[in-house]
């Protein structure tokens, strides 16, 4: 009996409850049938736009500054968490579900091609023509073209650099090396004659992330080689592979002219050590060269291309973020509107100025302001021409894990570099495309 | 809003029929909401890993579909050699920091339970780095470890101890150690508290009767302190265990897996497999398996450890 009541009760409540909110319900179901009358002003469009966390608040200040311009379509700013692996969940989350949203968003530069096989991303030819598409530099359109057609437009773009000591090379007459043998040269002749034994040569990235697997290819590109053979499968255990990562065990190795220490540092680990005055030579991203400011090698370091093989051509790999609209979007005309508003001379221009990110807009970057406020914009322009994007794979992680796996042990020097390439080989003949 | 009249009505109803419950109705009904809370967050996804583990799910790759593939993922599983080389790199770390973790942790326990000055603050110094968050160990140590800037080599090479620094986190055996010293460090402190507890409920009465009797103090330790501890170290030991079998932020703060694969723990290349490469059916698996291993060691535990008083 008193069950029956409890249920009774219970249901009461359930009833009661959803009137307590029934007067904003009510509300909005006649805001509803009002915009359905065609006379009113239709309601804008709202484009959900999904990125990471920006902590420098250009993002927002960027979206304020659209909304404030447009009254038929409204940017929401969906913040997502700043660690890249966090925010392939929430995507993977919300495509699988076939969420209508976000309509626009960010992707890392290695996800275009998995978002777009699984059908996730929808092509964008048919808002950006080949005439829009040449203000961007090559690597920042090429990371989203995936069998012949366009995916997205990266926003910002890092670039392979390395940092050098200007003073130790003046101090011994050295020229800027070319080449990697000539870089070798240069680092022992200083070494040997500043006889300083915290001093090193060059350090890169060698840890077990995507770092590795970023220097080697630079490596490899650098000796005219790439990982695709003819057929666009994927080698790593050719002699142009080998060779690179031969290179990179003997400069730990063999000449060591790097110490062994870069099998276990990122970017962040190389920048300590370079700007305690403990490097000549360093391969790092742009955003060193502000951070470098507020080390003891303050005013002493400059940046210059990448090394190239002899006969090779120096390409440095670029990171960042690409833009891309979600393919269940119901609203991807907009969408497309508001990318390329952030895409813009005026909004690129700003980018740079206020957080040195590397605008992907040659017009903006070469900006005569922006040069002067960001120097670094300068300097990474001449190598934006010949960068490279990463392998557009769907399994790109897979990939770089066996690739950073083997590196990170020959460099170790617990593997021959040979077996390491063709170990890596293995794993990534495992991997189902 | 409703109506004041409808919910002064509602107020009589709940009032009248609370005076007629009775306790086994009032039990059921406390006890539903948690009941339907524990089905819904932890038995179904149990359930639902189960069942995931049974089909093909490569979430990047939809036009597979998710087809019902039967045990085929625990046979890939059997073949995958990462598979059993995490495994076996997450018991050897089990092994060695639990025993020594046990035996560290016995010893502080020891010192905290005598009386002495500041007493309490050694008691609470003990507990600091089992309060700080794993990957902030983690990082701190991975600061200590470097090769170029850590604190170690800095030390050795003033004293004159090493010529060049050593490359801590950078070969396989140094890595192995050098993780397992960062978990005895942190969780000893944890082994402490519990082993303080069972310590102190142990009564003085029959420390004094064995002093009586004339038995020495290492007398004492082991035949009254160790075997009346026993079942605070079957807690403690399979408490300790599940943890480590499921260590996953220590590795990935301080040596993200390497040098290679070497650290890699079976929950790291679960998450691996699962939330980066998007094969959540064999990442299903993996974990189901890793759910085995822990299940059978602590069987094992409360098959030869535990007696029921």
């Amino acid at each position: 009996m008193s069950r029956k009541r409890f249920l009774a009760a219970l249901l009461g409540t359930a009833m009661i409850l959803p009137a307590c909110s029934g007067g904003g319900a009510d509300g909005s179901s006649t805001a509803a049938s009002g915009s359905d009358n065609p006379a009113k002003t239709k309601a804008p469009v709202t484009i959900e736009f999904a990125a990471g966390l920006d902590s420098s608040g250009e993002m927002a200040k960027s979206i304020d500054r659209f909304n404030k311009a447009h009254s038929d379509i409204q940017i929401k700013y969906v913040e997502l968490p700043q660690v890249p692996n966090e925010q392939l969940t929430r995507y993977t989350t919300w495509f699988n579900s076939k969420s209508k949203t976000p309509d626009l968003l960010l992707t890392d530069v290695t996800w275009p091609k998995m978002f777009a096989s699984a059908g996730w991303i929808a092509p964008i030819d048919e808002y950006v023509d080949a005439e829009y598409l040449k203000q961007f530099y090559p690597a920042a359109v090429d990371v989203a073209k995936i069998d012949g057609k366009q995916y997205g437009i990266q926003g910002w773009v890092d670039v392979g650099m390395i940092y050098y000591r200007k003073d130790l090379l003046e101090k011994y007459n050295q020229q800027v090396p070319k080449t990697w043998d000539e870089l070798e040269k240069v680092s022992q002749e200083i070494l040997k004659k500043e006889n300083d034994p915290n001093l090193v040569g060059y350090v890169f990235q060698g840890a077990k992330i995507e770092g590795a697997t970023i220097n080697w290819l630079e490596f490899l590109w650098s000796n005219g080689g790439d990982v695709f053979d003819a057929n666009g499968k994927i080698k790593v255990d050719t002699p142009k592979a080998i060779q690179a990562m031969k290179k990179m065990y003997d400069l730990v190795q063999t000449s060591k002219v790097s110490p062994v220490s870069v099998a276990t540092s990122s970017p962040n680990d190389n920048q300590i050590v370079f700007g305690n005055g403990n490097a000549i030579f360093m391969r790092n991203w742009p955003n060193s060269f502000a951070s470098l400011k507020e080390t003891k090698v303050n005013g002493k370091y400059d940046v210059m291309p990448i090394p190239q093989f002899e006969g090779g051509k120096s390409q440095p790999s670029t990171g960042g973020w690409v833009y891309a609209i979600n393919s269940s979007s119901e609203h991807k005309k907009e969408a497309a509107e508001v990318m390329k508003f952030f895409l813009s001379d005026a909004e690129q221009k700003s980018l740079v100025i206020q957080t040195s990110k590397i605008a992907t807009n040659r017009k903006a970057l070469a900006d005569p302001e922006v040069a002067s406020k960001q120097p670094i914009s300068i300097k990474a322009q001449s190598l934006l021409e010949t960068a490279k994007s990463r392998p557009a794979l769907r399994a790109y992680e897979q990939f770089s894990r066996a690739m950073q796996t083997q590196i990170n042990l020959a460099l170790n020097g617990q593997k021959d570099p040979e077996q390491a390439m063709k170990d890596a080989q293995k794993e990534i003949d495992k991997i189902k495309e | 809003m409703p109506s004041p009249s409808i919910t002064i009505q509602q107020r009589k109803t709940v009032s009248r029929r609370h005076r007629r419950l009775n306790d086994k109705t009032l039990a059921f009904l406390l006890i539903t909401p948690p009941v339907l809370f524990l089905l819904l967050f932890t038995l179904y996804p149990i359930l639902r890993v189960f069942w995931m583990s049974l089909h093909q799910i490569s979430v990047s790759q939809p036009w597979l579909g998710t087809p019902f593939v039967g045990l085929d993922n625990y046979a890939e599983a059997m073949k995958d050699t990462r598979f059993w080389h995490s495994t076996g790199f997450t018991l050897a770390f089990s092994l060695v920091t639990v025993v020594f973790e046990i035996g560290f942790g016995l010893f502080l326990a020891i010192i905290a339970n005598k009386t002495f000055p500041f007493r309490s603050f050694v008691r609470a110094a003990i507990l600091f780095p089992w309060a700080l968050p794993t990957v902030t160990n983690a990082l701190t140590w991975r600061w200590m470890y470097n090769s170029d800037y850590g604190l170690f080599n800095g030390l050795l090479m003033q004293w004159g101890w090493i010529a060049k620094p050593i490359n801590w986190l950078g070969s396989t055996d140094l890595a192995f150690i050098a993780v397992c010293i960062v978990a005895i460090w942190k969780t000893s402190s944890f082994m402490a508290i519990i082993l303080l507890g069972g310590l102190q409920s142990i009564g003085h009465d029959i420390y004094e009767a064995a002093h009586i009797d004339g038995a020495s103090r290492t007398q004492a330790f082991f035949l009254i302190t160790l075997p009346l501890l026993k079942n605070v170290f079957l807690v403690a030991l399979v408490l300790r265990t599940m943890h480590s079998l499921q260590a996953f932020d220590l590795m990935f703060g301080l040596t993200q897996g390497g040098p290679g694969n070497s650290t890699e723990s079976l929950p790291m290349y679960i998450h691996t497999k699962a939330f980066i490469d998007l094969e959540w059916g064999y990442g299903s698996a993996l974990g189901v398996l890793l759910f085995v291993i822990i299940f059978a060691i602590s069987m094992l535990y409360l098959k030869f450890l535990y007696e029921p008083e």
